[in-house]
């Protein structure tokens, strides 16, 4: 299970839901400069698509290796943030076609005992950062289970790596409980092709530097008695055991598995390295 | 039946006279637009009484709606809120002209939902709406299969009112795993009145605590407001006179000189409690401001956004 290789027949999915309420408006300090959370969060996200395109990139062009969705959900409603998927999937192969010019990004990498570095990468703006209204997180889910149910029920999608959907978020869904949120998720995560149940992994993003990320904790060991954690926690699939070895590079050794794929209070940092850990998991041609 | 969309809906509702062939709307709440698994919800006042409309938008909705209502059609109780099928009642599609029925369902005159009854209501008066309703579905041989803290309306004398009735279903005893957590969550989570202080004791010995909102709950002491987190550690100091609650970060605060302020979950001010009176606006995240008969407005980080002027 979870192991099938990506190819051009075997194609896998990838969904980024976006909280993008007003809350995202408040200010951290990502990479030494000072920013909202939602452009941060629309860095990393752009980062993570441009990573996903280079790997899909041969001399020959894009290959058809992923269906990419990104949703932001706001008081504005649930709606696709990438061009050209009103619908919501779109594969990478045709998402090349919408690629923005690029823009360079500048930032100073401090890391301790050593000088500060400039560090300057080219990032194509594939979204934009929005933070309207309230957290519609519920009415989301619903419209990602569609999108989901959809494509396992596809066909050519029958054998390929499951969909792994990483649902992006800082603050408390407001529209619907958590009994509507946990069903809604079990939905989803019931979902499956023959390599695997559908993924979803929860990201809490913090806005205080002062509180401790806690990612990917134990499934027997973790407890909570804050109703919010609790909900995103059971909200969010078991890592497969295979996968498990990929944790070690975000938080160490540990051997109190398995891990639900949830983190709270997460930097920019460390979604962009939990991020990272859903695009190594697999493995393409 | 035809089904619609959440567009269509919300476009639907902002011309409400032209939209729906009989139902007369006095007002839309817009804050209550929601969308459910197979249907999207709003309050509304209709005829001058509460109601919740409630659109199919899945291909699933229609067979639900009509299970519902003939599962319904013969339960006529005071519990049950009046739940009522009407067909090609809203237009959901301007060009073409199709119309897509609807479910109308009458809330109660008064009462809070069950989610909020918990934190305010008596445990012994909670657990008894929650066996009479158990019986009166045993006796219509009925199951709702949607019971949450969040579908049930809890009245003034304790009796509860279900609401979002769509999944009715004939036949009884789909709701007893519901019931049961419902059971569990008031024994936990709600209060034993008669285990409590006399009023006038209270004020001074004991804390009142409203429920979690963006996982912040106020609690008001003899000395004011303050906040606490989700483990009860008080976060931010019980010093305000009244304190609204958290919505998207932040709150609105006023101290005990009567001037009024914005504050962020940590207790930071993010407008200063200065001003005569104070409007966090969720939506768009600004803040109205009115001192000394001008005005002004602030974005969510505090920056004013349109200086001060005179209020006209």
């Amino acid at each position: 299970m979870y192991d099938k290789q990506i190819n051009h027949n075997n194609r896998t999915a990838f969904i980024i839901a976006v909280d993008c309420s007003t809350s995202m408006r408040e200010m951290i300090t990502f990479n030494s400069q000072y920013m909202s959370k939602a452009d941060a969060v629309a860095l990393v996200c752009n980062y993570m698509i441009d990573e996903l395109m280079s790997r899909a990139t041969r001399s020959e062009g894009v290959r058809d290796y992923y269906d990419i969705a990104v949703i932001g959900y706001s008081g504005e409603g649930v709606r696709s943030l990438l061009p050209s998927a009103e619908s919501g999937f779109i594969s990478i192969r045709n998402l090349a076609h919408f690629k923005p010019e690029p823009e360079q990004y500048s930032y100073t990498l401090c890391a301790p005992n050593t000088p500060n570095t400039s560090v300057s990468i080219t990032l194509h703006p594939w979204i934009k950062a929005t933070a309207v209204g309230s957290t519609p997180m519920y009415e989301a889910l619903i419209y990602i289970l569609e999108m989901v149910e959809k494509w396992c029920n596809n066909r050519d999608n029958h054998n390929s790596f499951p969909p792994m959907v990483f649902n992006i978020t800082d603050g408390e869904c407001s529209d619907g409980s958590s009994e509507d949120l946990i069903r809604e998720a079990e939905r989803i995560t019931e979902l499956k092709t023959t390599n695997g149940n559908v993924l979803l992994m929860n990201i809490h993003l913090s806005t205080y530097q002062s509180e401790r990320c806690e990612a990917m904790p134990s499934n027997y060991r973790f407890t909570t008695q804050c109703p919010y954690k609790s909900t995103l926690l059971h909200m969010s699939s078991i890592l497969p055991q295979n996968m498990e070895p990929l944790i070690a590079e975000l938080i160490g050794s540990r051997f109190d598995g398995p891990y639900r794929c949830v983190a709270f209070n997460a930097s920019m940092n460390e979604l962009l390295m939990i991020l990272n850990i859903g695009s190594h998991s697999i493995s393409d041609q | 039946m035809d089904i619609c969309s959440m567009v269509a809906f919300r476009e639907a509702l902002k011309e409400p006279a032209t939209s729906f062939s009989k139902l007369n709307i006095d007002r839309i709440y817009p804050e209550t637009i929601h969308r459910t698994t197979h249907f999207a919800e709003c309050r509304a006042v209709v005829d001058s009484e509460e109601v919740y409309m409630h659109v199919p938008i899945t291909p699933h909705s229609a067979t639900l709606a009509d299970n519902a209502n003939r599962a319904l059609f013969d339960m006529r109780n005071d519990s049950m809120t009046h739940f009522e099928l009407r067909h090609r009642e809203m237009l959901c599609d301007k060009l073409t002209g199709s119309r897509c029925s609807i479910l109308v369902e009458r809330l109660p005159q008064q009462g809070v939902p069950l989610c909020e009854a918990i934190y305010s209501r008596d445990r012994d008066s909670l657990i008894r709406g929650c066996i009479a309703l158990d019986r009166l579905l045993s006796m219509y041989n009925i199951s709702l299969n949607n019971l949450t803290a969040r579908s049930i309306i809890v009245d003034n004398n304790g009796v509860w009112h279900p609401i979002r009735q769509y999944y009715a279903t004939s036949g009884y005893g789909n709701d007893a795993r519901a019931f049961a957590r419902l059971k569990e969550r008031i024994e936990c989570d709600a209060t034993h009145f008669s285990n409590c202080l006399h009023d006038t004791e209270q004020t001074y010995t004991t804390q009142r605590r409203t429920p979690l909102a963006d996982n912040r709950r106020r609690v008001v002491t003899s000395r004011g407001v303050g906040y606490e987190d989700c483990n009860g550690k008080l976060v931010i100091e019980d010093r305000y006179m009244w304190a609204s609650d958290f919505a998207e970060g932040r709150a609105t605060v006023k101290c005990h000189n009567n001037k009024m302020g914005v504050i962020d979950k940590s207790g930071n001010e993010i407008i200063p409690p200065i001003y005569d009176f104070v409007e966090y606006i969720v939506d768009d995240g600004s803040v109205w401001v009115n001192h000394d008969g001008r005005c002004a407005t602030f974005d969510y980080m505090g920056n004013i956004i349109y200086e001060w002027r005179s209020i006209e």
